[in-house]
């Protein structure tokens, strides 16, 4: 608490300019776009994720809420799907459980490894771009969600059957 | 509070990379950035692993990691060692980067222009060729983030050498306090760091120099003088740390050290020594002891991240201590809300019903006797105000 808090205008000018570059820049394969919902909250940001290819969620597009800390990028930011996404590694309230989000102290799985950890070198970028990679494949060592991962090892078909039809529910089709 | 922050910030233009249109002078640009903050270096520091970052976002990241955002090695503050050469090549980025912007973007037009007018058939070739150059650049800017980590040390890289020496002899002047320690390593002392301030001492004098708040200079003046008894010593220690404190608030040389402060433990300070430290840097002493630390905290981060620029790029101790006063009024307007109330009762439950049981006790003690009523007024008192302390804790 002593010393966490540095001034949340580094905080501001960082998201700006990260704002900045994703817009001018755009995503490689337009995998994703990610803004503020709002110019007058810069620290809560909104995601869209295009399915990966190949995958059971390929034809579905994702929103995620992103809540910036004040102290960003010394802190990582929160990630949840809203709604959520059935994958072993989002939480069922949709919160994503994934190592490049997480900072030293809190390891709720205890099988990362500190490199895979947050620093103020990461972006928002490079997280969302990682938990598209996790989309394709999860990682059943940290599940997040336990029915899921269970499905998913023991009934693959299955659980690529419940991610496809969740995905046409949300669509509507 | 951030709203109006982000107001001010949407009508200025942050500059950033991707202002150029070239990916090679968006590369060149980049490299110049600091990977935590995004802006040009400001006071750049290298680590031992030679990556290097601004003083004062390196500095508030280790307090949370020990270890270097890019790479992971471990580090410590001791290990940063000042980069004028680079911070000379920001400086000089900086004045030019406005000019190039400009010359960039006429260049791209007269491009642009002239395609337009060229026959057809050829401006249709110019323009694929474009084009292509243009695509690869995107591909090349997407893998830029990567690139941007390695920067750092690969622009520091070829100038090493001399950029070491010339670094050497400048931390000798900067650091006079240095040149003792390093005499004496010569002569064989073992030398091991403060756990605390990460000062290098030699290792009989660690207990001293930590008992005496990491007060290297006294230290060294006390282990090198013939040895007068310990109670000579201590009480030049304590004597000269406070007193000389004292004088010098008065004096110019608080504003104008070039000195780093070292670090300090606060558990071993009484709450006068605190109010005297601060008072020794001319801050303020309002507010309470958790205050006074974290505010001696971050004068010592910003006042050492100071002195890693260049002298004519410092800032004065004045302005210093402006900007310690933004960031104490930020972090106050942050600090009243406790996000999870049921935890914050539960640790401050024994404070909360202490308080109770003393209210109570001294109220009850009123209404039954009245010889000793003399000392009630007082207990109630002191109740008092450790309540409508807690209560400034408490969410409003």
């Amino acid at each position: 608490m002593n010393s966490k808090g540095s001034s949340s205008a580094t905080a501001l000018r960082r998201l700006m300019t990260e704002y900045k570059q994703l817009t001018s820049g755009g995503s490689p394969d337009d995998m994703f776009t990610a803004g503020p919902i709002s110019e007058s909250d810069f620290f809560t940001w909104e995601a869209f994720i295009r399915g990966p290819r190949d995958t059971p969620f390929e034809d579905g597009i994702f929103v995620a809420k992103l809540t910036f800390p004040q102290d960003y990028p010394l802190s990582p930011f929160k990630m949840r799907f809203d709604p959520p996404l059935f994958h072993p590694n989002i939480y069922p309230d949709g919160n994503v459980c994934i190592s490049i989000l997480h900072t030293p102290g809190d390891d709720p799985t205890m099988y990362e490894q500190a490199s895979e950890r947050w620093s103020p070198v990461q972006s928002v970028e490079k997280v969302i771009l990682s938990v598209i990679s996790m989309l394709a494949e999860p990682n059943l060592e940290s599940g997040a969600n336990i029915d899921c991962c269970k499905l998913y090892r023991e009934d693959k078909a299955e659980y690529e059957r419940l991610v496809r039809e969740s995905i046409r529910q949300q669509l509507g089709v | 509070m951030p709203t109006n922050n982000v107001q001010v910030l949407l009508s200025t233009d942050i500059p950033d990379p991707s202002d150029f249109s070239m990916s090679d002078l968006r590369q060149l640009d980049a490299s110049l950035r600091c990977t935590i903050c995004g802006e040009l270096y400001d006071a750049p520091v290298t680590l031992a692993c030679g990556h290097c970052f601004c003083s004062l976002c390196i500095r508030e990241h280790i307090v949370k990691e020990s270890e270097c955002p890019s790479c992971r090695k471990s580090t410590t503050e001791g290990q940063f060692r000042i980069n004028p050469v680079l911070e000379e090549a920001v400086s000089a980025w900086k004045t030019a980067r406005s000019c190039i912007l400009r010359l960039s973007r006429e260049d791209q037009d007269r491009i642009r222009r002239r395609q337009e007018q060229q026959t057809p058939r050829r401006s249709k070739i110019s323009f694929m060729n474009s084009k292509k150059r243009k695509l690869s650049s995107d591909a090349e800017s997407s893998d830029s983030d990567i690139v941007e980590v390695v920067g750092p040390s690969n622009s520091s890289d070829p100038a090493s050498t001399p950029q070491s020496k010339s670094r050497r002899s400048k931390r000798r002047d900067m650091e006079p306090s240095s040149d003792p320690q390093e005499e004496e390593m010569e002569q064989g002392c073992q030398i091991v760091n403060c756990p605390i301030c990460n000062v290098a001492i030699p290792m009989e004098d660690v207990n001293t120099h930590i008992d005496s708040g990491c007060n290297t200079k006294k230290l060294i003046i006390s282990s090198s003088t013939s040895k007068s008894g310990a109670k000579d010593q201590w009480s030049k220690i304590w004597g000269s740390s406070l007193k000389k404190g004292k004088n010098r608030v008065n004096g110019d040389d608080a504003d104008n050290a070039t000195e780093r402060i070292p670090k300090v433990s606060y558990d071993v300070l009484k709450d006068k020594q605190l109010k005297d430290l601060l008072q020794t840097h001319n801050l303020p002493i309002h507010g309470d002891r958790k205050t006074w630390i974290a505010r001696h905290k971050r004068w010592v981060m910003i006042f050492n991240a100071n002195l890693d620029k260049c002298e004519t790029n410092r800032k004065s101790a004045h302005e210093l201590r402006s900007e310690l006063k933004k960031w104490e009024d930020d972090r106050k307007g942050r600090r009243h809300l406790v996000d999870d109330l049921e935890a914050h009762l539960a640790t401050n439950e024994k404070e909360f019903s202490r308080l109770i049981a003393e209210a109570r006790k001294s109220k009850a003690g009123k209404d039954s006797s009245s010889i000793p009523v003399q000392r009630h007024p007082r207990d109630d008192h002191t109740a008092i105000i450790t309540d409508s302390e807690e209560d400034e804790q408490l969410p409003s």
